[in-house]
């Protein structure tokens, strides 16, 4: 499987590690040159330099035979708009999301994102989950 | 014979191009006061518009012309062009035209999908910077316009003329 992540920061970098792990061809796109210079000393040359919504840049990343795309920016205007781009005109079957504005998730879906991680929800889920024994504790 | 029936017909026309078309002031949201939103908030208002401008910063306002905002017909409205509430908040919902004019593209198609789709703005125009990519903003019925595009075709023709 060919899998391109958009982001090499803490949730790019662990998701590649696991995709290799697992037999997968991965390639990371990061802005960032510092954040490339870790990946490459990590991971070794998965990583390349861009701007993800670039076109040139996702060409580059050889989004067209891409079996998945991720988009793990801390934007969720980035992260739609590669989506997008990704699914639509590349033809990637299966497009993944973080999204950071719980009422972005649904627009998400709507405009075609596969899967959608809402990471402030998950948070807040665990948090609940985690801190209702120190409420019942208290009783 | 229906030769004078036609000619009442045909002056009936003549006339009413003569009282020219009817201008009705549009309601316009712009996202985004930087230099381009400020400008462009300032010409529609120029021509009778009635103008809300949407921006994080407030101090982005003071590119705004004070007499404008002062006979409310430009309104600035502190908020995130990304959020619905806060688009709602600048009446997007009774808007004739949303423009997207931040500076940056990724968060101009955001907000301008959110007003198409969401809110169901009648029109929406998204500024971005660089070339499209490719044809998907038509696709998903974005009227994008892009700066580059614009700056260099003008260029060309001067240069060709």
């Amino acid at each position: 499987m060919y899998v391109v992540i958009l982001g090499a920061g803490r949730i790019g970098v662990r998701l590649a590690r696991w995709m290799l792990d697992s037999g997968s061809e991965v390639t990371l796109i990061e802005l960032n040159r510092r954040r490339l210079e870790i990946v490459k000393q990590s991971l070794g040359e998965v990583a390349i330099q861009g701007d993800g919504c670039s076109s040139l840049v996702l060409g580059e990343a050889g989004l067209s035979r891409a079996d998945i795309f991720v988009a793990t920016t801390g934007a969720d205007d980035v992260n739609l708009l590669t989506c997008q781009v990704a699914k639509h005109h590349y033809g990637v079957e299966k497009t993944i999301s973080i999204v950071y504005l719980p009422e972005h998730e649904d627009l998400f879906k709507m405009l075609g994102v596969d899967m959608t991680i809402n990471i402030t929800n998950l948070a807040i889920e665990c948090l609940e989950t985690g801190m209702a024994d120190l409420f019942a504790e208290e009783v | 014979m229906l030769d004078s029936e036609e000619t009442n017909n045909s002056t009936r026309e003549i006339e009413s191009s003569r009282r020219g078309p009817i201008y009705r002031a549009r309601r316009v949201l712009i996202v985004g006061c930087g230099e381009t939103g400020a400008a462009l908030a300032t010409r529609l208002s120029d021509s009778g518009n009635i103008i809300k401008v949407l921006d994080l910063d407030p101090a982005s306002f003071e590119l705004l012309p004070p007499r404008r905002i002062e006979t409310t017909r430009i309104v600035p409205v502190v908020g995130d062009g990304t959020r619905e509430g806060d688009l709602r908040r600048a009446s997007a919902h009774e808007v004739d035209v949303m423009i997207a004019t931040t500076g940056t593209s990724p968060i101009n198609i955001l907000a301008s999908q959110i007003g198409l789709h969401i809110i169901r703005v009648p029109k929406v125009l998204c500024l971005i910077e660089e070339e499209p990519i490719m044809e998907i903003y038509r696709s998903l019925g974005i009227h994008v316009i892009s700066r580059l595009h614009l700056t260099v075709s003008t260029l060309f023709e001067e240069t060709m003329s």
